[in-house]
């Protein structure tokens, strides 16, 4: 009877603090522009970034380009108008237009030319395009956030980069049908074909899983056409962010274009490449061939957030695009051959040259030969096939940048539609990418935060304490708008303060965002909602393996019928809609490292894409927080969890 | 004075604003620059603004004394150093670029000169909302005699033109060079660039605002030749100086310039033929200009033609004078502005730190000396951190004067500095280190072997400013190289040695 009472007593107290944590959740949501959830609790996955314009009058955001074989029509993926723009290179206009799925992003031109394959980012599937009709004819669903795309030689197969799902789609084109998935390294990105059509160069955006506190690595996964298996997985030692890829004309070499990292040193200064640098991975595409890195940099300034690539038909130029700082780099690589003492497509430097060489500055007075201005925020990149002219797609600017390869500077640009007034939220994406806010422009928020999520590193940010303490795992921007307070101390209040004068002493070393520009880009941050949840979209509620990991997650008793204290169990600290009460807690987390056992509760929205875990990112998978670093169930009680439960706690989790 | 006189000094005076030259066409923009006279004296030199349809106006009439004018960046306002009356110190003033609105802005800090504007900026954590103006300049402040008792021992300020909010005016001892400090000048970037005594001669140096991040930026730690009165191009990336034989006392000497692109390796000389030149200065468009004297002759303003390799067009040369330090008065970018880390804007928060700062190095065995590079990996042991204390300016002359110490470029520590060490720390085996050291005092670096004994040693002064963080990559490292993506063994093994020393109140601070 007094067991009965207790438990009816505790079941009430359950309640209210489950309703008190909603109800404060609930309370501080609120803001216009802010991404909020739906009223049954769900969070609302049709909201998409519209950059506060009426849906009439978007911008056009575009996002990738492709030639046809003539080099006349020009086709534009645009990201922010769901659309399909041709270009006549001829008159550099708009001559027509299709919507063609949810932010399309990849454009490959069937052989023939009759078909134009785009795909959709947030559709997950790729639309296929009768050019004659200028229809969508069908839409073949992939993996999810599709990316890069390549056309085995005979036209059958189509290979598809999929960013969230980390593998690559094969799709058998005559019936529409995926009929294999390949693993590829983490957020496969960029695709390109070997000239003889032999392999496959995937460039992966963040690095695969590494121990505690060393470099990352990403992984450039070479896969065999014909046979459709991953043939070498190739580690890109110490890098991230790995985007455009390219396979050079004569077929020696694979180049991608990435960003090398200093992650692991304390953040003391900017000065001499300490935060971050930015270049290119040079790879021998014969088997377990030699990579070597070079940088665009320069000592006193730097060309960041470098995105698509592309070689000119003869070799002889390599383009990479800056996002961060709009300017297209031109690198010579007769010059880049030279400094490698390439022979026979073989790197012939050593070993130390190679570390060397990746870390210095300098040397790229030797091979760049042309820095070109383009409109803001350069992304997809294209070299028309006679290797005259290169178009660069201007995501923030809504243009295009036509640029003489001969002359290496730019004769023009090709304006895209879309509204003539800049919106607050424009103008905080475009300071989200605009590395001249930071010293000698060496990083913009999107270095760390590519396309508003996360890279995946763990940073010594060296105050509070120290260099070497206090290290902290970085955090996606997305859906972040009403999960305060931020930082992992909890100690910031709103994104202002960390958007602000934090971001500017300890990142970029500058005066940083002031007044309208930190208002515009918190507001920016606020608008981006989450990517949409691949556990809950195909389905209507939770499925029964995800209701069974919810009970997990609520249950008030364990296997054994002991009763779990309210503040040890998951639901306490991690109540929907967001996960997170928004409070500091000591979960026995502390390591050598920390001076301090309190954490702010990290929200678990689109949790699954986040990867490593934990305050300090000690933890490779969701399954580690609790299979290794929970012994004395101080992060809730699960060691008494079956295999089967802490599977299905953890595909609950996923649904958030 | 009679009349008579008063008529003939003022006639002098008129006479010796008339140019020897016509003013150059195509120079659109006013200048200013600094009338100095041939002769060494306390008194006589003065700013005089040249328009330009050739109108000449003495800006400085009243001071005994006036010199090194810089323009602040919306063209209204100029700083300068200057004395009222002989037998003063120098102090730094600032006028509207008609002469109107003086008004002085050190006072009892020594001599002051050599004054230039900075970025706007904010020191008040945790918001950083009020901006205020800054101003760099040189200072004897520290009441020192240089490290080789050369004179007083001339050190880079900062101070807050207007009130910072709570706090009144703010000066901060930027630099702590024993070998004193010269000509100032901010960078685009926002750093101050300047010319510091190193051994033999003055090299290019940067360094934050606010004192943080000291690097070198050109010029040879043993040479026998001086960098000196730096300016950078901005629109074209590249840093024109004066480069003169050993300390070049009077900072003339050849035009040499060095490219952003590749400070290190980018060294050429501009000047060919005979002739001095100094202060050069670049306008808006481009252009050179440069104060030019060839022979015995004085010194005029020139525009210098690269081409040739010499000085081209002139500008305004009065025989009486020599007429150096142009500067245009027009707006010009503001440079990056930042937020300091250090003092009470430090985000370093260890107990009993608020006077240090933290040293970090990833690795002593990366250097491009030849002495630390014949240091076997595992040879390192310990490092120690030797503070350098200057000799008074009055106990230096004493010793001057009794001869018991003379200049000596090759020693190490050189003579008129003492020394006492600040403490040792462990060398991993990974060849890092990482103290916590006394803030705002001078200090180099000993590498130590398992017995004790120097196996490699600094010899310049560097420092970390109170609340500073600072990391090296090596011990003089190639300043082209980006620094390696590891922990080192000394963050994760140890905590920070305490290297502080004993407490001191530096005069001047």
């Amino acid at each position: 009877m007094r067991n009965r009472r207790q438990r009816s007593v505790r079941k009430r107290w359950i309640l209210l603090s489950v309703l008190l944590t909603w109800g404060l959740s609930w309370g501080m949501a609120g803001e216009e522009e802010a991404y909020s959830p739906t009223g049954d609790g769900r969070l609302d996955y049709t909201r998409r970034p519209q950059y506060a314009v009426p849906e009439d009058e978007l911008y056009k955001s575009p996002v990738q380009l492709l030639l046809d074989g003539s080099g006349r029509r020009l086709f534009v993926a645009c990201e922010g108008t769901d659309e399909l723009l041709v270009v006549d290179t001829g008159k550099r206009q708009v001559v027509g237009r299709i919507d063609v799925g949810e932010e399309p992003f990849g454009l490959l031109l069937s052989h023939d030319e009759s078909l134009l394959y785009v795909s959709n980012r947030w559709g997950n599937d790729v639309g296929v395009v009768d050019l004659e009709r200028m229809e969508v004819d069908r839409r073949i669903p992939v993996g999810d956030d599709p990316h890069g795309m390549v056309l085995s030689p005979d036209g059958k197969y189509l290979f598809v980069t999929n960013l969230s799902t980390n593998d690559l789609s094969v799709v058998e084109l005559e019936t529409g049908v995926e009929v294999k998935r390949l693993r590829m390294g983490t957020a496969p990105f960029g695709i390109a074909m070997s000239p003889d059509g032999g392999s496959l160069f995937v460039s992966n955006q963040y690095s695969i899983p590494v121990p505690f506190r060393t470099p990352s690595i990403l992984e450039l996964t070479v896969v065999d056409v014909e046979e459709q298996f991953v043939r070498e997985r190739r580690d890109l030692f110490s890098t991230v962010i790995g985007q455009g890829v390219a396979v050079s004309p004569d077929g020696q070499f694979a180049v991608t274009a990435l960003e090398l990292p200093k992650n692991l040193l304390p953040q003391t200064q900017v000065y001499q490449g300490w935060m971050v640098t930015y270049g290119f991975a040079i790879s021998e595409t014969r088997k377990r061939g030699r990579t070597a890195y070079l940088l665009i940099d320069e000592p006193n300034l730097y060309f960041a957030d470098p995105y698509s690539i592309a070689f000119t038909p003869d070799g002889r130029f390599l383009f990479i695009g800056s996002s961060g700082v709009d300017v297209v780099t031109v690198v010579d690589m007769e010059r880049v051959y030279e400094l490698l003492e390439v022979e026979n497509g073989r790197i012939g430097i050593s070993d130390e040259q190679i570390e060397r060489y990746a870390r210095h500055l300098a040397l790229s007075n030797e091979y760049v030969v042309a820095r070109i201005p383009t409109g803001s925020n350069p992304k997809g990149m294209v070299i028309s096939a006679d290797g005259r002219w290169v178009y660069v797609a201007n995501r923030l600017s809504d243009d295009v940048t036509v640029i003489d390869v001969r002359k290496q500077r730019a004769t023009g640009s090709i304006g895209l539609g879309g509204p003539d007034v800049e919106t607050m939220l424009r103008h905080g994406a475009k300071l989200f990418n605009f590395a001249s806010i930071s010293f000698q422009k060496q990083m913009s928020c999107n270095t760390c935060h590519p396309e508003n999520s996360v890279d995946g590193l763990v940073y010594d940010i060296a105050v509070d304490g120290g260099m070497g303490r206090n290290l902290v795992d970085n955090l996606s921007m997305r859906g972040l708008a009403e999960t305060g307070p931020f930082k992992w101390t909890g100690k910031n209040p709103n994104l202002q303060r960390q958007e602000g004068p934090r971001a500017a002493q300890l990142f970029f070393r500058t005066h940083g965002f002031e007044g309208g520009e930190n208002e515009a880009i918190v507001r920016f941050l606020e608008s981006m909602p989450p990517r949409p949840n691949r556990y809950l979209l195909a389905q209507e509620g939770l499925n029964e393996f995800q209701e069974y990991g919810k009970e997990m997650f609520e249950r008030a008793y364990d296997n054994m019928g002991q009763y779990i204290p309210v503040a040890n169990r998951c639901i306490t600290c991690h109540p929907r809609p967001y996960g997170t009460d928004r409070m500091v807690h000591d979960i026995g987390s502390k390591g050598d490292h920390d001076w301090d056992g309190n954490f702010d509760t990290p929200h678990l929205i689109n949790v699954f894409e986040r990867q490593p875990y934990m305050h300090d990112g000690r933890c490779y998978s969701l399954e580690e927080i609790w299979t290794v670093f929970n012994p004395g169930d101080t992060h809730g009680r699960t060691n008494d969890m079956t295999k089967d439960q802490l599977n299905a706690l953890i595909e609950y989790i996923k649904t958030f | 004075m009679s009349r008579f006189a008063e008529r003939i000094r003022m006639l002098s005076l008129l006479l010796s604003l008339l140019p020897a030259m016509g003013v150059a066409k195509g120079l659109e923009e006013p200048l200013v620059f600094v009338q100095e006279p041939l002769e060494r004296t306390e008194c006589g030199s003065r700013i005089v603004a040249l328009q330009p349809d050739g109108d000449v106006q003495v800006l400085t009439q009243g001071f005994c004394t006036a010199v090194e004018p810089t323009v602040s960046f919306d063209g209204r306002r100029i700083l300068f150093a200057g004395k009222l009356h002989a037998g003063e110190n120098w102090d730094v003033w600032e006028m509207d670029v008609d002469g109107s609105r003086k008004l002085r802005v050190t006072a009892d800090m020594g001599d002051c000169r050599e004054p230039v504007y900075l970025a706007m900026a904010a020191v008040d954590a945790p918001n950083f909302r009020d901006k205020v103006r800054w101003i760099a300049f040189t200072s004897t402040a520290p009441d020192a005699i240089d490290e080789q008792g050369r004179g007083p021992l001339a050190s880079l300020y900062a101070m807050s033109l207007t009130p910072v909010p709570g706090r009144g005016a703010v000066v901060w001892r930027t630099g702590y060079n024993l070998g004193g400090d010269l000509g100032p000048t901010t960078l685009a970037d926002g750093r101050v660039l300047f010319s510091s005594w190193q051994r033999q001669g003055f090299a290019l140096m940067t360094i934050s605002w606010a004192g943080e991040n000291l690097n070198p930026f050109f010029g040879s730690h043993d040479g026998a030749t001086s960098q000196l009165s730096a300016c950078e191009l901005p629109g074209e990336r590249r840093l024109v100086f004066v480069e003169g034989e050993g300390d070049a006392a009077d900072r003339s000497g050849r035009l040499a310039q060095v490219s952003f692109r590749r400070p290190l390796n980018s060294y050429r000389v501009l000047s060919r033929g005979e002739g001095r030149y100094r202060t050069p200065q670049g306008l808006a468009d481009g252009r050179l200009l440069v104060a030019y004297a060839r022979g015995g002759d004085s010194y005029g303003i020139y525009l210098f033609d690269e081409k040739k390799g010499m000085a081209g067009k002139g500008i305004f040369d009065a025989p009486e004078w020599h007429d150096i330090d142009p500067q245009p008065v027009t707006v010009r970018p503001e440079p990056i502005g930042r937020i300091p880390m250090v003092e009470f804007a430090s985000v370093l928060d260890v107990g009993g730190f608020k006077e240090a700062g933290q040293l970090q190095c990833l690795n002593v065995y990366e250097s491009d000396r030849e002495e630390a590079q014949r240091v076997p990996p595992g040879e390192a042991k310990r490092v120690r951190l030797v503070e350098g204390l200057p000799l008074t300016l009055e106990e230096g002359q004493r010793l001057l004067r009794k001869q018991e110490r003379r200049r000596d470029d090759g020693a190490w520590p050189p003579p008129f500095v003492a020394t006492r060490v600040l403490g040792e720390a462990p060398v991993e085996e990974d060849g890092s280190f990482y103290v916590n050291v006394a803030g705002n005092v001078p200090f180099y670096v000993e590498i130590l072997d398992g017995e004790g004994g120097v196996v490699t040693a600094m010899r310049s002064w560097m420092w970390v400013r109170s609340g500073d963080q600072r990391g090296c990559i090596g011990c003089h490292e190639d300043k082209e190289m980006a620094p390696e993506n590891r922990v080192t063994e000394g963050l994760v093994k140890a905590q920070p040695t305490m290297l502080l020393g004993p407490r001191r109140q530096a005069k001047g601070e």
